[in-house]
């Protein structure tokens, strides 16, 4: 038998063995694998995780740091295309950096990311072509990336939206990638990562949570309903976002049908106010509007337009904080009784002091506005004290406008506030206690003045009686008393004991050796101002109108002229036509008030007759030869309220030298509205003018040129005291003034005199809808109603100066200012342009103001927002005084309201105007720096019919013209201080060849917004709640006038798609 | 003469399959720890994976959370609390539900999430169970929310008894840290935060490996063992040879503040 063998056996355990071994060293191969597989993928999200939060820090610290050393920068809106690419290339969001110090050009700074060929970020782009803001070589599809993907399947908006007007859905919105190499690696490292962020400034788009919503104050009566448009003041007085109408969104929305709007903006504001606070917690919450009729998702729509957080620094161009003037002035918003309101002269002087140096401190060189004597805009012409006075004059001005009482504040020449005080003398050039400035407040001015002179003689002696009518203008929109009414609740009251004093009266002679009545020569001798010849009027008692007693005293009513007489005939039909014979019915008896009381002096002199009649009687004017300054003074206890101080008669007269004979004469004059030599312009320290007085002559020539200008009607006599017709100026007044201040009337044919000219004070205070009276004032843009004692160099006269009743109207604030070469981006002259008080005075003290647009995104959405922020709002063309006047007038109104349409051409030609300007090459390029250049629009012009069609602006009354700019520049800012970067990181493997493709490992997307907020080098938030630094320490003025020292990044929102 | 080989003789036979028993004994046991830890190492694998992903889970919802700064009144976004079940069947632990902001193709991005540690009575184990509420369901309630209602959004939108999705198994002791006044971590537990979110939150809960538990087979079956964790158990060897599985698991989320 054949044995088989045994080997086979240990072979196969042995192969067993050895197929064990292996399945167990296959099982930790795998397992091993398996964990470094897991580590790998968790390690590339990781990288692409880090990318992308890098991308975000970077992009957040990046602009922290360049805002924090050029705080007046701003954001723009552009598009960037690179030589040689037409599909890819940058758009968004540019940060526009104007190197204060250097004087260098503006830098761009597209806010994406962006490498140069270092692999470093760019720092700063010298370029304003945009082509080198981008950097290095064309954009690609390998080395940018469109950051704007679907988030769904269907999306057409995208992550960060898309313009309605883009044929593109989603619309790309590109960043270039940076690239980030391994940390490991022989050099050069491999690279690993990759990064790209674009990043957006939110105060491009409409706050969804803010428009039209009802204030939490309890004066929700003050809002209308949302189905209407916004109305006339008080509606909106131009204070927030929140008076942006859900209309106005809606209105440009070409998706939803007009009938749709007015319902559906119901339905979302109810449905925003269903939600806690009021307020939607994501855009998309408005798709729950019930918009079945078009069967659109509103919220989805607006994704490019809305943002829930967007807001604005309270931060001039200088980086420090705004002054708050209602602050600044102890006038914060509040509710008070104003007739309580007196504060010390200290207070005063602090306040007054305050407004100077946040000027001076802000526009250095702001008082070349001020008397200047050269043609050329941008050159600096003005002295140093003149530069001071213009300072001061215009601090004044601001704080008459703004505080509760029309006591004009009074400034010395060494720059005190006057204490409050009865005034005994008015302001005189010549005084040595002469004074910087007069406010302007809401006090009645001088503008005509008559002098009644009747001289009898009788046996040897003579009698004289001088009597006055005198015109004062109420250029206001209240009826302004000289006692308090108790039932009414405004400043209304001009203060106790008011009166009116008439000093250095003309004196006349009576013998050839004189009386004391007799002044010295003119020709630069001081005046009389012999208390002897002065006179006070008494204007609260002692008062009657049209016969009858007045017992409240005067009431100076709105827009209208109101005469004080002491004549008590001047009803009788003769002196009636002897003031106006010129004007029907004679002059307005419902406006003269016949003043009895004399609180000093007389009216009555009598004296001898020399021998021979030698001697007589005679008002001393010889012809052109003598200057009595005869002044008026209008004042209370507290102060002077109104005073000019050359009144200048002229003129020769007779005598009555026999016994029997008598005459009668009348010489008046009117404001002297532009200066023939600077003598006649007034005092430039204050800003009064010159009141002339001129004798009228049955049949005088015309050639004397008082009587040219003023009385060029020669036949008959024509004053005009209270005429309908000379409701608020001289309708005589036909100067053709070059003066580009224009003041209240520049037609050359005298012909086309408008109310609506002429400026007017409406501050003080106002009282709201729901009646309460509320001081400060709710809007920066009503500075444009400050006076502007501005005056321009002339032709006329050694010095060359015009000039006009306080420079003759308002500050250009909502205009162009005619200071300002506008062409030229760097001249001198935009520094002391009249719109810069708005980017250093606010009226609040808030840091961040939420809600507000930035100007210049206004090519990012074809002037969306812009649109939404107008609409309803409705132009007052009537505003203020104006309104006041037109009953009296008789003249056609204008359109009483033109209200902007969304869609108007009104509207249309003001965003194409913006647009074009931030085109251009201009003193903008691309962005304005401020606010307040909103004001240098085109359609703000004064030769412009953009705003009202079919009437120039230049024939609108101020208030008025300036109303849109002043309803809306609480609304504006040219930067947002909240950010929204969208970022993209990718771990990746770079591609092997020219030819391979890169692989992409892992891939994280993040969006983060964030606001920058001012901080203080110790870490303490940036900003001062309240104005209490003390002007005339420099270390307190510096310290209020810090920057902050550097920007925290606060993170307000985060995810990740 | 005899040509044929010789066999084996009893003693070499002998020799032989003893070396091959002990041989196969030994390759057996090799192979069999390798086969264990092979499937431990899978089930930890799987459960690393599963708590990792869970990670990213919460670290994704809460990154996306959603703030309401300029609120005037106050209403949680973020609400902390002990899970109400712990008592009865659930280890200890919190729980936690947000409102995140995560985009869908709906008419609302945003949404109710919660997190909370349960037990799982299939599972007979705790695990981490992310519950959601729906955006339209989130909209409505959030527009029809009553003042007295606002201290508990979201909480309030996440009933116990609604579906839930599990992202780990055997998964427990859910904690969660905010920043103190100093700035240190804190315990969170009863906290809700209203209009505005902590500057960052730590998240931290434990997991175990189920099929190394499976492999043990004598883990507590009931939640009260599980209160104290594996440590808690004592007992075997092999429990203790869980222990090497547990792992907890931690994140800090910054957060918008």
């Amino acid at each position: 038998m054949k044995k088989r063998s045994n080997r086979g056996f240990s072979l196969v355990c042995c192969l067993l063995l050895l197929l064990l071994l292996c399945a167990g060293v296959t099982g930790f191969l795998s397992s091993t694998g398996l964990h470094r597989s897991a580590a790998r993928q968790s390690l590339a999200k990781s990288v692409a995780r880090s990318a992308a939060e890098s991308a975000a820090a970077q992009a957040a610290s990046l602009l922290a740091e360049k805002i924090a050393a050029a705080p007046d920068s701003a954001t723009g809106w552009q598009r960037i295309r690179t030589p040689g690419t037409e599909d890819f290339y940058f758009e968004g969001t540019v940060l526009h950096l104007h190197p204060q110090a250097s004087g260098a050009g503006p830098l761009v700074l597209p806010l994406v990311s962006r490498p140069d060929s270092s692999g470093d970020l760019l720092e700063e782009i010298p370029s304003s072509s945009g082509v080198q803001c981008l950097g290095m070589e064309p954009w690609t599809s390998a080395n940018s990336v469109n950051l704007n993907r679907p988030l769904f399947r269907g999306d057409q908006q995208g992550w960060i939206g898309s313009p309605e007007t883009s044929v593109q859905r989603p619309h790309p919105f590109r960043a270039r990638w940076i690239e980030l190499r391994s940390p490991q690696g022989a050099p050069p490292p491999p690279i690993s990562a990759r990064y790209a962020f674009w990043m957006e400034d939110e105060s491009f788009r409409l706050h969804l949570n803010r428009i039209q919503r009802m204030p939490d104050d309890g004066t929700a009566t003050t809002f209308k309903p949302p189905t209407m448009e916004r109305g006339p003041e008080p509606h909106s007085p131009g204070i927030g976002p929140e008076e942006i109408p859900m209309l106005g969104l809606l209105a440009g929305m070409r998706s939803i049908r007009p009938t749709d709007r007015g319902p559906l903006a119901v339905e979302l504001l109810t449905l925003r106010n269903a939600f806690p606070s009021g307020t939607i917690p994501e855009i998309r919450s408005f798709n729950y509007a019930r918009s079945g009729r078009d069967q659109v998702l509103v919220g989805d729509g607006l994704r490019f337009l809305g943002t829930l957080s967007s807001s604005a620094l309270n931060l001039s161009r200088h980086g420090t904080q705004r002054v708050n003037l209602n602050a600044a002035l102890g006038l914060e918003e509040k509710e008070m009784d104003w007739t309580l309101y007196a504060p010390p002269t200290a207070v005063l002087q602090r306040q007054h002091r305050r407004l100077v140096e946040t000027i001076r401190f802000h526009a250095p060189r702001f008082g070349q506005r001020f008397y200047r004597t050269t043609s050329d805009p941008d050159r600096e012409s003005v002295t140093s004290a003149h530069q001071e006075v213009y300072l001061n004059k215009i601090a004044a001005n601001i704080q008459d406008l703004i505080d509760p009482d029309l006591q004009p504040t009074l400034v010395d020449s060494a720059g005190h506030i006057v204490p409050p005080g009865r005034p005994e003398a008015p302001l005189n050039a010549d005084a040595p206690d002469g004074h910087w400035a007069q406010g302007k407040d809401s006090t009645p001015c001088l503008q005509e003045a008559v002098v009644r002179l009747r001289s009898e003689a009788s046996n040897s002696r003579y009698k004289l009686r001088v009597d006055y009518y005198l015109e004062f203008w109420n250029p206001t929109d209240r009826d302004i008393y000289v006692c308090v009414q108790p039932s009414l609740n405004e400043p209304h009251s001009v203060g106790p004991e008011t009166f009116v004093k008439v000093s250095n009266q003309p004196a006349w002679i009576s013998t050839p050796s004189g009386t004391p009545l007799r002044s010295t020569r003119p020709g630069g001798q001081a005046p009389v101002q012999s208390p002897a010849r002065d006179i006070v009027i008494d204007l609260c008692s002692g008062v009657y109108a049209q016969g009858k007693p007045v017992p409240g005293g005067v009431c100076f009513r709105a827009g209208h002229a109101t005469v004080i007489t002491t004549d008590p005939d001047y009803l009788k039909p003769p002196e009636q036509k002897k003031l106006s014979p010129g004007f029907s019915g004679g002059y307005n008896l419902e406006n003269i008030y016949f003043c009895s009381k004399l609180l000093k002096g007389t009216r009555e002199y009598e004296g001898p007759i020399g021998p021979r009649g030698t001697a007589g009687i005679k008002p001393d004017f010889r012809d052109n030869t003598e200057d009595y300054d005869t002044e008026v003074l209008l004042g209370n206890l507290r102060g002077l309220l109104d005073s000019h101080p050359a009144a200048v008669a002229m003129g020769g007269g007779a005598r009555v030298t026999r016994p029997g004979q008598s005459r009668d004469d009348w010489y008046g004059g009117s404001l002297l509205g532009n200066g023939i030599t600077p003598s006649q312009t007034g005092d430039p320290r204050t800003n009064n003018e010159a009141l002339r007085y001129t004798r009228f002559l049955p049949g005088a020539s015309t050639t004397q040129p008082d009587q040219g200008r003023y009385f060029n009607t020669v036949s008959a006599p024509r004053f005009s005291l209270g005429h309908p017709n000379d409701t608020h100026t001289n309708p005589h007044l036909q100067h053709p003034w070059p003066d580009p201040y224009k003041g209240w009337n520049r037609t050359s044919t005298g012909t086309a005199k408008n109310p609506r000219i002429a400026p007017a004070r409406v501050a003080n205070g106002w009282t709201g809808a729901d009646g309460r009276f509320r001081t400060g004032i709710p809007s920066i843009g009503l500075l444009g109603d400050v006076f502007d004692p501005a005056r321009k160099s002339g032709t006329r006269g050694s010095l060359g100066i015009e000039g006009s009743r306080g420079g003759g109207r308002t500050l250009r604030i909502g205009q162009p200012d005619d200071l300002v070469r506008g062409s030229e981006p760097r001249a001198a002259s935009r520094e002391w342009a009249a719109w810069r008080m708005v980017d250093f005075f606010a009226t609040r003290s808030q840091i961040e103001l939420p809600g507000v647009l930035n100007l210049n995104g206004i090519s990012r959405d074809n002037g969306f927002a812009l649109r939404a922020l107008c609409h309803g709002l409705s132009l007052n063309l009537e505003a203020q005084a104006s309104r006041a006047l037109e009953p009296t007038t008789g003249l056609r109104p204008l359109a009483t309201q033109l209200p902007l349409d969304h869609a108007g051409p009104g509207l249309h030609r003001i965003i194409r105007d913006a647009i074009e300007l931030l085109g251009s090459r201009g003193p903008y390029t691309g962005c304005f720096r401020e606010r307040g250049e909103w004001s240098e629009l085109p359609a703000f012009a004064a030769d412009s019919e953009t705003l009202f069609e079919g009437t120039r602006t230049s024939i609108v009354f101020d208030h008025a013209r300036e109303e849109l700019f002043r309803r809306t520049v609480e609304l504006l800012t040219t930067r947002g201080n909240v950010f929204t970067v969208y970022c993209v990181g990718q771990a990746i493997v770079p591609p092997k060849s020219p030819t391979a493709s890169i692989q992409i490992l892992a891939e994280h997307w993040l969006k983060t917004t964030f606001a920058l907020l001012p901080m203080k080098a110790d870490g303490s938030p940036f900003g001062f709640a309240t104005e209490d630094f003390n002007p005339d320490s420099p270390e307190s003025v510096a310290r209020r006038f810090t920057a902050p020292d550097y920007y925290d990044i606060r993170s307000l929102a985060r995810s990740e798609p | 003469m005899n040509l044929l080989p010789a066999g084996f003789t009893l003693v070499e036979t002998l020799v032989a399959v003893v070396l091959t028993l002990v041989l196969a004994g030994l390759m057996t046991r090799t192979v069999s720890d390798a086969s264990a830890l092979w499937r431990l190492h899978s089930a930890r694998l799987d459960t690393f994976s599963e708590a990792r992903a869970a990670l990213q889970k919460i670290s994704r919802d809460l990154a996306s959370a959603q703030a309401f700064p300029e609120a005037t009144r106050d209403m949680a976004v973020l609400c902390i609390r002990p899970h109400p079940q712990k008592a009865a069947d659930a280890p200890p632990g919190l729980e936690f539900t947000l409102l995140a902001q995560t985009p869908a193709s709906g008419q609302s991005d945003i949404r109710a999430v919660g997190y909370f540690c349960a037990w799982d009575s299939t599972l007979n184990g705790p695990v981490l169970r992310r519950q959601t509420a729906p955006a339209a369901a989130t909209a409505e309630a959030l527009r029809n929310l009553r003042p007295e209602e606002a201290h508990f959004f979201p909480w309030n939108l996440l009933p116990r008894d609604a579906p839930s999705e599990v992202l780990a198994q055997f998964a427990w002791d859910l904690r969660v840290q905010t920043p103190g006044p100093t700035g240190a971590p804190e315990p969170a537990g009863g906290l809700s935060f209203n209009r505005e979110l902590p500057r960052w939150i730590e998240i931290r809960f434990k997991a175990v490996s189920p099929s190394a538990l499976n492999s043990v087979g004598a883990f507590p079956q009931n939640a009260l063992a599980w209160q104290t964790g594996p440590l808690g158990w004592g007992g075997s060897p092999l429990q203790r040879l869980l222990l090497r599985h547990t792992r907890e698991f931690a994140t800090r989320i910054p957060l918008v503040p």
